[in-house]
């Protein structure tokens, strides 16, 4: 790492991963992890497939625990907190997951005032007024409330899960490849749900993608994770860390390679093997 | 049994003493994990009350679709026991007490026992790749993220559902049972209508329809703990959620045999205990 991303010393991290790792069986997929997010930035995580972004992410909104290491949300160690804490602390992050992972068994609006009617005490006319805001701000018709998830097409059930994640109104909201499997429009389209859920309420955003250009629009700060099985064993599993236009510029070749989708060295390797 | 918690065999040393040391391990993990699963299970159920609009369609999902199946397996099972049972008692000269024999066995072990069963195969497994198959989605990671609890929101409805409903079903599986038999009996046997409910009445005691309804209760309680708690530990892909549905029929009806069998020892000695107990049923 020959460049480094100077960090806003006057704020404490608002989630800090110390010195985490995480398998599963055999298989480890994280090693040793230091990273802290900081209140109101837009970090984005990148690295190949496999490398650990979404345990990463889990990691962080303690949705898994680590094998070794400490999760701090708020600089208080989550392994410390009592459920009650947890729960309540949880529901400042809204997190938009990879398929999106909407509840297949209710409707669309149903699954966004899911956190509302679990956790706050709303009449149900406050609820619906939220519900249909946020299906309007991600651009979804009144209509699409009454259809279930199997009825929406991939970016319109993508949409909907952003709604439901931003129907708490969270101060960090995770999204894990918000634009896998999207047309280049809609990409666009979730790229800009993205900045506009910035622009509109003071929110801290982490954001898992292989979408260069959304690190291009998203990014204030970004990390790339690379794979712990090429990994030299000691060296740290966080190769890059610094603003887009660094990632885009920087001379380690594993970085450059990725941003700059070049698979050369990668592929040698492949065959290689 | 448990994919997800048993680990990975152990594969540079594999002496027999490792194997048995990886079983073993293997055995106290899963019954310590399940045995965990049950207590959250309990605490969610005297702790919190299940809304209603995600308990209704859970009950009409175990308990009114369920229906036609233990109509058509209790129907068939009469007739299996009359016909079978009756060329024994002719032989003997005691075809006139047919009703008893096919009554009793209802009543007591395969009224329960085979409606258990059929909801293991026919819920249990929907049960477990229902909530399997919202593992895999990360379903149920959204879950916790909107601040639900899981086992809460997932478990205690339907093992509530299981608990109330199966006992019910068990009932009427003994009813559809009985009747035919009865016709069965009556009508291509040539067995006395009156003879038939009158061996019935005598030799069905209270505690024979308390002990099938007990053992309900229990199957209830264990198919939708064995079913929920594979889901819960699906592994992933399709391939996971099939082993998790197949897994959830054949622990849960291994676990109604062998409950069916300390249960059954347990009522055979309370009878002994209260002689009263065997009193006839009218």
């Amino acid at each position: 790492m020959t460049e480094t991303f100077i960090q806003p010393e006057e704020s404490a991290p608002i989630i800090e991963l110390r010195g985490c790792s995480r398998g599963f069986g055999a298989m480890q997929v994280l090693r040793d992890i230091s990273l802290n997010v900081y209140r109101g930035e837009t970090l984005v995580l990148i690295g190949e497939s496999g490398c650990g972004k979404s345990v990463t992410t889990k990691l962080l909104a303690n949705l898994l625990e680590p094998s070794s290491g400490e999760v701090f949300w708020n600089s208080q160690p989550v392994s410390q907190m009592s459920a009650e804490q947890m729960r309540q602390d949880r529901l400042k992050l809204g997190y938009l997951f990879q398929g999106g992972a909407m509840f297949d068994s209710l409707s669309v609006y149903e699954n966004v005032v899911f956190g509302l009617r679990e956790n706050r005490k709303m009449s149900e006319a406050d609820m619906r007024e939220i519900a249909f805001t946020r299906l309007r701000e991600v651009g979804l018709p009144a209509s699409a409330a009454q259809k279930f998830p199997s009825e929406l097409s991939g970016g319109m059930r993508k949409r909907a899960a952003l709604a439901r994640a931003l129907a708490m109104s969270p101060e960090i909201i995770i999204y894990d490849e918000p634009t896998t499997g999207l047309d280049p429009i809609m990409s666009d389209v979730i790229n800009e749900l993205i900045l506009q859920a910035r622009s509109a309420r003071p929110v801290t955003s982490i954001v898992v993608t292989h979408d260069m250009t959304t690190v291009k629009r998203v990014a204030t700060r970004v990390v790339m994770l690379f794979p712990l099985a090429r990994l030299p064993q000691n060296e740290s599993q966080i190769i890059f860390e610094g603003t887009a236009d660094q990632a885009f510029n920087h001379p380690d070749e594993r970085v450059h390679d990725f941003v700059h989708g070049i698979s050369g060295k990668r592929l040698q390797e492949l065959f290689a093997a | 049994m448990a994919s997800s918690l048993i680990g990975n065999p152990p594969t540079d040393r594999t002496t027999p003493i490792h194997w048995l040391g990886w079983m073993l391990l293997t055995s106290v993990r899963t019954v310590g994990d399940a045995a965990i699963f049950t207590s959250t299970v309990a605490l969610g159920l005297a702790t919190r009350r299940s809304r209603s609009a995600i308990l209704w369609p859970i009950f009409y999902e175990i308990g009114c679709r369920s229906m036609p199946v233990i109509l058509i397996t209790g129907g068939f099972i009469g007739m299996v026991l009359a016909v079978q049972s009756f060329d024994q008692l002719a032989a003997i000269g005691l075809q006139s007490r047919l009703g008893s024999v096919v009554n009793v066995s209802l009543v007591k072990e395969l009224g329960p026992v085979l409606a258990a069963t059929m909801l293991a195969g026919r819920v249990g497994s929907a049960m477990a790749a229902e909530i399997g198959t919202m593992k895999v989605t990360e379903q149920i990671d959204a879950l916790q993220a909107l601040g639900a609890n899981p086992v809460m929101f997932l478990v205690c409805p339907r093992f509530l559902a299981c608990v109330l409903l199966i006992p019910a079903l068990t009932l009427l599986a003994d009813g559809i049972g009985m009747l035919s038999g009865w016709y069965l009996s009556v009508q291509v046997l040539g067995i006395s209508s009156h003879l038939y409910w009158f061996y019935s009445d005598s030799y069905i005691t209270s505690l024979d329809i308390i002990s099938g309804v007990i053992k309900s209760i229990f199957f209830g309680g264990a198919i939708a703990l064995v079913a929920c708690h594979r889901g819960f530990h699906c592994s992933s892909g399709a391939e996971g959620v099939g082993r998790a549905a197949t897994e959830a029929f054949v622990c849960s009806f291994i676990l109604v045999l062998a409950m069916d069998f300390l249960l059954g020892v347990f009522f055979i000695q309370l009878q002994h205990l209260l002689p009263s107990l065997r009193s006839p049923l009218l």
